[in-house]
């Protein structure tokens, strides 16, 4: 018995979607906005302010967070999390931008170290490390 | 056929004469980088604004006002 084309398309069309459909459901939707990457930084600032004025926490020449003193495992981790959101907006930049994320972070860098309060410990470009004076 | 070989073997010596200048491109360049950190940098301001305007690490920018300052009056 031979079936018409039409109907062995229709038929291969349903098989594949039987099998590759469940699987695209349980796939990720894309990269994550950046409206909820701000929402997590927000929350964790109140913290991370309170690391980088008692000096445990210091702002590196690569627009990132790194922990200077001793924080403990928190401290490490809240600047993990905070450099992984960090790293993602960079790169999205760069993307868009067509340029390195190493750049945005530099850019960032410097707007960060400009708007620095005083007390804040801040990297300078040449590696060394030095509180923010009034 | 002769007469054309020999006009040959005469333009050949002057290939040599030709003078191609190297064309200058790097204002240019220049230009378009500094175009772009503009934009990276506005970008990062609109996404970074407001995280700096909550923290109390970073001092927030004075933005400035559509209307002018009013001039203390005299005593």
């Amino acid at each position: 018995m031979k079936r018409p084309l039409v109907l062995r398309f229709l038929l291969a069309a349903w098989i594949v979607l039987a099998v590759v459909g469940p699987a695209l459901a349980q796939a990720p939707a894309g990269p994550i906005p950046l409206s909820v990457l701000r929402k997590d930084q927000e929350k964790r600032l109140p913290a991370l302010d309170a690391l980088k004025t008692s000096g445990v926490v210091g702002e590196n020449n690569q627009g990132f967070v790194e922990v200077r003193g001793n924080g403990g495992d928190s401290a490490a981790k809240l600047v993990a999390d905070e450099n992984h959101d960090r790293a993602v907006v960079y790169t999205l930049f760069a993307r868009k931008y067509n340029m390195a994320p190493e750049q945005v972070g530099l850019r960032r860098a410097r707007t960060i170290a400009e708007k620095s309060k005083p007390g804040i410990w801040l990297q300078a470009p040449d590696g060394t490390w030095y509180q923010k004076k009034g | 056929m002769t007469c054309r070989l020999f006009f040959c073997a005469a333009a050949l010596p002057l290939a040599g004469c030709v003078n191609v200048k190297p064309i200058e491109v790097k204002p240019i360049h220049v230009t378009v980088d500094v175009n772009v950190n503009v934009k990276v940098d506005k970008s990062l301001d609109n996404y970074f604004d407001d995280i700096d305007e909550k923290s109390t690490t970073i001092a927030p920018v004075a933005k400035p006002s559509a209307q002018p300052a009013p001039t203390p009056a005299a005593p």
